[in-house]
């Protein structure tokens, strides 16, 4: 019951998606024919485009090539030009700088014999100035060298007669010490002197005699 | 009574050996064996003085260790008298220095000589601790400084 109540759904529903794809068959027809007319107007377009786009570039050439043409003439003018501007320039500059320098020279000229006066000018005036000043010093030099010789001899006796004295007075104090050393000394040189000499010359005799000497003299002076 | 022995004496030296010679004699006294003390008369004591002792022990019939000490007693008590010379003296120089000494003192006495050459002569005595230097050294030094004195 339930499948006889829903054929005619089914029925209506196949229907409708027959319908639908036939529907979509012919869109998609028609839509290929239009994709292929566009293509085919594509092309022509493009052919087109291309075919104008090369006599423009070919237009452009010829007329870059003009252009360069004339490009180089008017350089080869210019340079040309430019040449005998040059020349022209040059000697022009050279006959400037000549009359230049040889007014340069003349001026040059005259303010180095100006200085040249100047300088030999100064140069007498240093000169006698020098002269001047050189036989005052050397006067002044003469005059100091007088008085110090003078100084320095004087200097020289005082120092002398200085050392003379210091000499004396030392030579007076050495004797003295000397004399003084020598009777210091004396007595114990004469003894040792005596010690060595005297025993040598005296005899057992002289010995035996003077002992009984001494015993006399103790008995004199009653030690015994 | 004295014995001849000590008129021999001179010298402290010949008083020392002489001492020396009796205190052997003493020793041989007290010795067992026999003869012992004449042994040593002959044999260690000099003759001249062996020749003493044995007369004066023979004469006087003393005992031998009596005499002994007699002797060494009385030699212990001759005086010295000390003499400092510049020369070494001969036998005769002493014999001279003693007889003048034992002259002048008026007893018996012994020489004690010492010799020191630095005195040059003569003699410096010194007698029962009295001292009398008469050496030449010191008559020469004291003459030296009364001239100079004198003279500087």
């Amino acid at each position: 019951m339930e499948t006889a109540l829903f054929l005619p759904i089914i029925s209506v529903l196949i229907f409708v998606l027959a319908a639908a794809v036939l529907f979509l068959a012919f869109a998609y027809r028609q839509l290929a024919t239009h994709f292929e007319r566009l293509q085919k107007q594509s092309a022509n377009e493009h052919a087109l485009a291309l075919q104008k786009s090369t006599k423009m570039l070919n237009s452009a050439f010829q007329q870059s090539q003009g252009i360069l043409k004339d490009s180089e003439q008017k350089a080869e003018e210019l340079v040309t030009n430019t040449e005998f501007l040059s020349a022209s320039v040059q000697k022009e500059l050279d006959e400037k700088i000549q009359a230049t320098t040889q007014k340069e020279l003349k001026a040059y000229g005259a303010v180095l014999e100006a200085f040249s006066k100047d300088v030999k000018k100064t140069f007498d005036s240093i000169s006698s100035t020098l002269t001047a000043q050189t036989g005052k010093e050397l006067e002044t030099f003469r005059q100091t060298i007088q008085t110090q010789t003078k100084q320095i001899e004087t200097g020289f006796l005082e120092e002398v007669a200085k050392n003379r004295q210091a000499a004396e007075q030392e030579g007076a104090a050495y004797k003295q010490e000397l004399i003084k050393k020598i009777d210091q000394k004396a007595p114990e040189i004469i003894k040792k002197v005596l010690e060595e000499v005297a025993p040598k010359m005296i005899t057992n005799k002289d010995h035996e005699e003077l002992v009984l000497q001494s015993l006399s003299e103790a008995k004199q002076s009653h030690v015994i | 009574m004295s014995s001849d022995l000590l008129t021999t004496l001179q010298t402290t030296a010949d008083r020392d050996l002489l001492r020396t010679e009796l205190g052997l004699l003493k020793d041989a006294l007290f010795k067992t064996k026999a003869n012992s003390f004449a042994d040593t008369l002959k044999r260690e004591v000099r003759a001249s003085v062996a020749t003493v002792i044995e007369r004066e022990l023979r004469t006087q019939e003393a005992q031998s260790e009596k005499y002994l000490t007699d002797v060494l007693s009385q030699m212990n008590s001759i005086p010295v008298l000390e003499l400092n010379i510049a020369f070494q003296p001969t036998q005769s120089n002493i014999e001279q220095f003693s007889t003048q000494a034992v002259t002048m003192i008026g007893t018996p006495v012994l020489l004690k000589l010492t010799v020191q050459p630095e005195v040059i002569g003569g003699a410096v005595v010194i007698w029962n601790g009295h001292y009398h230097d008469a050496s030449l050294k010191t008559k020469f030094v004291e003459k030296l400084e009364k001239v100079l004195h004198e003279n500087f």
